[in-house]
């Protein structure tokens, strides 16, 4: 699985980045601006949990929609868009091939905030659909679907034009993701949005799209970013290939059928199929764990960088909420979780934690080499990166203990409801609101970073006059980096 | 798999198999579901909801109720409580079948129970029970029912007489069933807490009637207005701290009125082929969780 051509000069890796630089860019600042944004949202959830008055006048607050509006900010904004910087860097690395098209991307990206910031505003002002992961306004669809199908069809049309033939673990998942997100956005928001299908269908149909984005999209482009970046920066070669290849069908094949838990108001072969493939998806992560361990055994983590602690987070978080999905579908435990704040843990770990720290250590490893400007304070990446690591498990831990502690409070009809609510709610919220509290930071001083190396690379190339001669000016920067990776150019 | 139309195919195959599986297929089990006659009230169920309380949906909707309340009971299993229906011609076979059913009972609780049937002989057993039970009334002239009894966590909270099944959702767009429970199942709210006034005054200010309540307030459904000529009859009885100032009222706006509707109109009281119960007509403000009586 090794591409190891080192037929690209760094002139030529210049020229592949720069194609790519005003895109991610705005794709990478709008992302973590999103974030942000979404950190606040929870952050006033969170507060709202034990101080039930704070803000409550206002119904573009209430806790109601303050939770919808958080999960669709940094699920939209943030995870699916940092997705579409990443994965399409990784598409033009992997391929060798310049990006196709950035002004449509460009158009696309514009389409897709806007899409976004319609839909979270939509939400606010009380016309969410109430489906998870849905929520959005029913027109709101239609503007990503647009925007999608800019971003997605030059992603497409680049890895269509990629110079390398033979294709790289990443490159599969990428490509499936690639696929897989257009047919659920448009069957899931038509038959429960837009022409709603009648009775519990909806809620199979929600958690059949819940999956899909969280297991298959979200996960996949994950999962490439593992596969490309441990490999890269501990500089080996991936261990094996075909272990790949097998986690990659375990959970294309049964990812898109996990996430409804069995013991609801729903058939019951639903509960157990999920719960079966649940099972299925956790091996598959088994696998590719020790894929990545026997590609990584050894090295130390010093080596690899800031963007290693990154991607080694997300790798961790990532097979810690596969297990964990698993583990909660037995019928057994899923009576006691079900309902509770575990499962707001599990999405939590699953999307900042997996996702999240993976689109984190990506842009942290290629805004410098794409804009040819290093991050001019490395210290505030190290106090982001803890921040967003402490704060993302505090939230993990105090959602998935108190979700268990919630849980076991309600199956048992002696406690009466308040005593759930004191003991197995308050506490650990208010240890989750440190945790948001945390993230909000990490979230603002990502943003500062970002959107500061987006103004200095636009006023160098200013100042160059233009792009043309700023790929001259910048080369001697990118020069230093270049040898390392034409000779391990994935 | 190094090649994109080889890629591609197996994606879409995937994709397929995965659309078949969660949204064609229960679609075809569950699309074609209609209202049902429930033999025990003599009408179809489920009736779609009318009235205001169609709105009071949508604002349950439009302020993220769903977010802390589910919708949906759950059910372990199911316990039976045997009935002697009728005690036949041979009374005193039957009562020694009485007592050999129920071992605990007295010679004169026996023959009560045979005089005074029906009359239940056992109270939460087994399936395995009423079978034999069942056996050993056979051919003895009386006659025994099991009535059946829901149970489950949910249900001994009193948050519903029995399980939620898809049936009960038919009408409901969107469906909100919830996912978490920060706040108790609204299932069966409308037969548990039956005042209107009381969820006015919880939607107001959940403190005034739940206290350490961690819901948040609605002020924003309510309109709070200097007292006209007369004090209108809507406005709410508020006292204490949460009383609004000297010579203001606060009054229901419409879409308070509908939540409550809808919120009242939240309850179970069919037993339904997929979960049946003992039918009783459904009794308001029993079975009032303690944590739902009104502060002092």
């Amino acid at each position: 699985m090794d591409v190891t051509q080192s037929s690209k000069s760094p002139s030529d890796w210049t020229e592949i980045d720069s194609s790519y630089r005003f895109p991610t860019l705005f794709l990478a600042s709008k992302a973590v601006a999103w974030l942000l944004l979404g950190s606040i949202f929870s952050l006033i959830a969170s507060i709202k949990m034990h101080s039930p008055s704070f803000l409550a006048s206002c119904p573009w607050v209430t806790y109601g929609v303050m939770i919808p509006a958080a999960l669709n900010a940094v699920v939209y904004g943030f995870a699916l868009q940092g997705a579409f910087a990443a994965l399409l860097w990784i598409t033009m690395r992997l391929g060798q091939v310049k990006l196709v098209g950035p002004g449509y991307l460009f158009i696309g990206s514009a389409l897709w905030n806007i899409g976004v910031l319609l839909g979270v505003i939509g939400i606010m002002a009380g016309h969410g659909s109430g489906h998870t992961y849905l929520e959005m306004p029913g027109f709101v669809s239609p503007i990503l679907f647009a925007a999608y199908t800019l971003i997605g069809g030059i992603a497409l049309v680049t890895f269509h034009k990629r110079q390398v033939r033979e294709l790289y673990p990443s490159q599969w998942f990428i490509f499936a993701a690639l696929y897989w997100f257009p047919w659920i956005l448009t069957a899931g928001s038509y038959l429960l949005v837009m022409s709603p299908v009648r009775g519990v269908t909806q809620m199979i149909i929600g958690g059949w799209y819940a999956s899909g984005l969280n297991v298959i999209v979200l996960g996949f482009v994950g999962i490439a970013i593992i596969q490309y970046m441990l490999p890269k920066l501990t500089k080996r070669d991936l261990h094996n290939g075909y272990l790949s290849l097998f986690s990659f069908w375990i959970i294309m094949l049964f990812g898109g059928f996990t996430g409804l838990l069995p013991g609801q108001s729903l058939p019951s072969w639903v509960g157990s199929l999920s719960a079966v493939c649940s099972v299925f998806v956790a091996f598959a992560w088994l696998v590719l764990a020790y894929n990545i361990y026997r590609t990584i055994g050894g090295v130390s983590g010093k080596s690899g960088g800031l963007s290693y602690k990154f991607i080694y987070f997300s790798a961790a978080a990532g097979l810690l909420s596969a297990v964990l999905t698993a583990w909660a579908s037995r019928a057994s435990v899923a009576d006691v979780i079900q309902f509770t704040l575990f499962l707001p843990g599990l999405k939590w770990l699953h999307l900042y934690g997996f996702v999240g720290m993976g689109l984190l250590g990506c842009i942290h490893y290629f805004l410098p080499k794409i804009t040819g400007i290093e991050w001019s304070r490395p210290a505030q990446w190290t106090a982001i990166f803890w921040t967003y690591a402490i704060g993302t498990s505090l939230v993990g831990i105090a959602f998935l203990v108190g979700g268990w502690k919630h849980g076991k409070g309600l199956i048992d009809p002696e406690t009466p409801f308040m005593d759930v609510v004191r003991e197995g709610i308050a506490p650990f919220v208010r240890m989750s609101t440190v945790g948001e509290l945390l993230v909000f930071v990490a979230a603002a001083l990502l943003c500062w970073n970002v959107t500061t190396l987006f103004c200095r690379t636009y006023c160098s190339c200013l100042c160059l006059g233009g792009l043309s001669q700023n790929k001259a000016g910048t080369s001697s920067e990118t020069k230093k980096s270049q040898p390392k990776k034409s000779s391990k150019n994935k | 798999m190094n090649q994109g139309p080889l890629l591609f195919l197996s994606v879409l195959c995937a994709m397929a198999a995965s659309w078949m599986g969660f949204v064609l297929m229960p679609q075809v089990q569950l699309g074609n579901q209609s209202t049902r006659l429930v033999k025990e009230i003599g009408r179809h169920y489920p009736a779609e909801r009318g009235g205001i309380a169609v709105k009071g949906h949508d604002v349950y909707r439009a302020a993220g109720c769903v977010s802390c309340h589910t919708q949906q009971v759950r059910q372990s299993g199911f316990i039976f409580d045997i009935v002697l229906t009728d005690a036949g011609d041979f009374t005193d076979l039957v009562t020694s079948l009485v007592q050999q059913a129920n071992g605990d009972l007295s010679d004169q609780q026996a023959a009560d129970i045979v005089a005074n049937a029906p009359k239940t002989i056992l109270e939460g057993v087994s399936k395995q029970t009423v079978d034999s039970i069942a056996f050993l009334f056979k051919d003895s002239g009386g006659k025994v029912a099991a009535n059946i009894r829901p149970t489950g966590p949910d249900i001994d909270r009193g948050w519903g007489p029995r399980q939620t099944v898809g049936l009960d959702y038919l009408f409901d767009e969107p469906v909100l069933m919830g996912s978490q429970r920060i706040g108790p199942d609204l299932a069966d709210v409308g037969s548990r807490l039956a005042d209107r006034n009381w969820h006015l005054l919880h939607l107001y200010h959940p403190r005034t009637v739940v206290e350490k309540s961690i819901m948040p307030a609605y002020p924003y459904l309510f309109e709070t207005r200097e007292i006209g000529d007369s004090p209108s009859p809507d406005a709410l009885a508020l006292k204490g701290e949460f009383a609004p100032e000297e010579g203001m009222e606060v009054i229901p706006t419409p879409e308070a009125n509908a939540l409550v509707e809808y919120l009242l109109s939240l309850r179970i009281f069919h037993p339904v082929f997929e979960a049946p119960y003992i039918f009783t007509q459904a009794e308001p403000s029993e079975n009032i969780d303690s944590e739902m009586e009104p502060a002092e």
